[in-house]
């Protein structure tokens, strides 16, 4: 699969009064075409302010470094800000997590999807609405060209993340990133937006980065899912051998928390993982897993172990950053 | 445990309702623009349910459907507009707020919002003691500690401020002061559903162990239903103001039988891959409450739907056999054995 995106080495930094905060450490990967990728981890694990630094839309005072940042050839390292705005909302385009609060009140849907276009190609008022129309249908919104002309607060919070859909759509991307987008839905609502993701990817062609840490929603939508744990990847392959196989100590505790229907028995006390995540303040000498992991050994206080493949399926590409066996 | 004794009414260790709920509806008045008169919104519906000491009802349903003014019903904080709350069999309605708190307590949602950031841990926590009149100064502080303990809290908390706390602390200083009071039965809307998965499980086994050792009643409100299978003993289905199916957890579980009850245990996404994303009901969300659709109020979304569904209102079905009901006309009275 021909990749559209690589991520090589990226980094951001946060200066702190109490020291820089390094929030991503060294991250890699890579999204084939069509390819959904979950990035899955909690909170403060860096997974959002990954998915930030690729659209070149962290906060301020952050800084952004990658030794690779390519999106279907093009380096966004370098790219100016005027060729990144092109990219974005065009080519590559997200969504966020509330659609509640990522429209804006004050427009119609209407006037909103019609300026992702506009902003973009020199299309005129009415095709950028029958465009919108065309979307809306799309990603199901019923009596869609109606919808046009309603504000976000006529919509529900399903219709409102379909919107959102749809108007990333718009420009045509070839990369939808998507940070949490069902987090803030029910399960019904839930189960027919990955429906959509899923279908439109097979539609047409579309490359998804989700991001989540709901990992019932990585194990039924994701090709390929990435680990991340105190802003480093601990473990990446695909998903039947990530969550079938899991080879690093945290993917294994953090499958064991969820309760599985069926497998877990009902009433029993589920996994936990002891301890906190540590400072991202500063270097962390060694595993930042090291503290909280029950494997732990001193070879892992000292130094962090580099990405490895997986012992059991080593052609399926699956690797994991751990100095064990991951058959341990 | 806590060194401090509750004066109240003597509680009978039975397995009997601590909180029940007989009939209850609630209704409120909505103004939907400032131009036209206001009309009736029935957000709770002839609901019954009842808490047993030491089990945990679970509520599922999706937003909208009424659950949080249900949850607010039954922690006295909203009188129903018909219908009784009883305690131990008493109805409530004359005893007043104060008796009604010490035996039913809250864990809310989101320790982020629900903790007084200018209180600190102990005062928090204390709060309950203090205001209902229990022991000194220097008691109250000991039973904090005492619950801190309990809770798996380091004692060095006691006099940080919320804000120093991790969310799954926070959520612990929730739930030790809900428990301060030794109540009998613990309402817990979404008590984990704000905190990350690792710190989730934390939660849900202190919940688990809290309950056996005190023997405590619990409601547990949540959309995870995989959480809600693993906790809850009994569960209760709600759909635009009315539990549509009540039962057995195993026995819901194993064979649910109303079609809202299928769509939503489909809807759960399990971490074993391969299963792939479930199919969606039709129909992008709930009805709104105020047009409520006539017949069965599910009828628009089901797939089974007939025309004696889109006209009458199903009547409640029981399951003799293993207690519990359904609410839908695939299943008429006498004929439930056939699910």
């Amino acid at each position: 699969m021909t990749p559209i995106l690589e991520v090589e080495g990226l980094c951001v930094d946060i200066p702190t009064p109490a020291g820089t905060l390094h929030a991503v450490r060294d991250v890699s990967f890579r999204v084939g075409k069509g390819e959904i990728l979950c990035i899955v981890g909690e909170s403060g694990c860096g997974k959002s302010l990954t998915s930030l630094a690729l659209m070149d839309l962290l906060p301020g005072r952050a800084r952004r470094e990658a030794r690779r940042l390519s999106f279907a050839g093009t380096d966004l390292g370098t790219l100016s800000q005027k060729a990144m705005r092109n990219l974005r909302g065009n080519r590559m385009a997200m969504i966020f997590q509330e659609p509640m609060t990522s429209l804006n009140p004050a427009f119609t849907i209407g006037n909103q999807m019609a300026e992702a276009l506009r902003c973009h190609t020199r299309a005129s008022a009415a095709e950028a609405r029958e465009r919108a129309a065309e979307l809306l249908a799309l990603v199901g919104v019923p009596a869609g060209r109606d919808r046009l002309n309603q504000y976000p607060h006529q919509l529900s919070g399903g219709l409102r993340q379909r919107v959102m859909i749809a108007m990333a759509l718009m420009g045509s991307p070839d990369l939808l990133i998507a940070d949490e987008p069902t987090t803030a839905l029910d399960v019904t609502i839930q189960a027919q937006i990955l429906h959509l993701l899923e279908d439109l990817r097979d539609r047409t062609g579309l490359s998804i980065v989700l991001i989540t840490h709901d990992l019932g929603v990585v194990a039924q939508l994701a090709d390929r899912v990435v680990v991340m744990y105190a802003g480093s990847v601990v473990e990446e392959g695909p998903v039947d051998e990530v969550f079938g196989r899991p080879a690093h100590p945290y993917t294994r505790g953090l499958l064991d928390c969820v309760p599985v229907p069926g497998r877990t028995p009902p009433g029993s006390l589920l996994g936990s993982i002891p301890g906190v995540v540590p400072s991202l303040i500063g270097a962390i000498p060694g595993c930042p897993f090291a503290a909280r992991c029950s494997f732990a050994a001193d070879a892992c206080l000292t130094r962090q172990p580099p990405l490895r493949p997986a012992p059991l399926q080593p052609a399926a590409g699956h690797s994991f950053r751990c100095v064990l066996e991951g058959s341990a | 445990m806590i060194p401090v004794t509750i004066p109240g009414p003597e509680r009978a260790v039975s397995t009997d309702a601590v909180l029940e709920l007989r009939g209850v509806s609630h209704t409120y008045q909505v103004r939907r623009s400032p131009f036209r008169k206001s009309v009736p919104l029935r957000a709770v519906d002839d609901v019954s349910l009842c808490v047993h000491r030491g089990e945990v009802l679970g509520l599922v349903g999706e937003s909208g459907c009424g659950k949080s003014t249900l949850s607010k019903i039954l922690l006295g904080l909203l009188p129903p507009s018909s219908g009784e709350v009883l305690i131990d069999g008493a109805a409530v309605s004359g005893a007043g707020q104060a008796a009604f708190a010490r035996r039913v307590q809250p864990v809310f949602q989101d320790p982020y919002s629900s903790l007084n950031p200018r209180k600190t841990v102990a005062q928090i926590i204390g709060l309950p003691l203090a205001v209902h009149g229990v022991g000194d100064r220097a008691g109250r502080r000991q039973a904090v500690t005492a619950m801190l303990d309990c809770v798996g809290l380091p004692r060095r908390v006691l006099d940080t401020y919320p804000k120093q706390l991790s969310g799954g602390q926070r959520q612990r200083v929730a739930i030790a002061r809900a428990l301060i009071m030794r109540p009998e039965v613990v309402v817990c809307d979404e008590p984990t559903s704000a905190l990350d998965v690792s710190v989730q499980a934390q939660i849900l086994n202190l919940l688990t162990e809290l309950r056996r050792e005190l023997n405590l009643g619990m409601l547990m409100i949540s959309h995870n239903l995989a959480v809600i299978e693993h906790m809850a003993t009994w569960i209760a289905v709600m759909y635009l103001g009315r539990i549509v199916e009540s039962g057995p957890t195993r026995a819901i579980f194993e064979r649910p039988r109303h079609p809202y009850t299928r769509a939503l245990l489909q809807s759960v996404l399990t971490t074993v891959p391969g299963h792939g994303i479930p199919d969606p009901l039709p129909g992008t969300a709930i009805p709104n409450p105020v047009d409520r659709p006539a017949g069965c109020a599910f009828h628009p979304r089901c797939p089974l739907a007939t025309d004696l569904c889109r006209t009458v209102p199903p009547s409640r079905v029981v399951d003799a056999r293993q207690g519990g009901f359904v609410e839908c006309h695939l299943f008429p009275a006498g004929e439930a054995e056939a699910a």
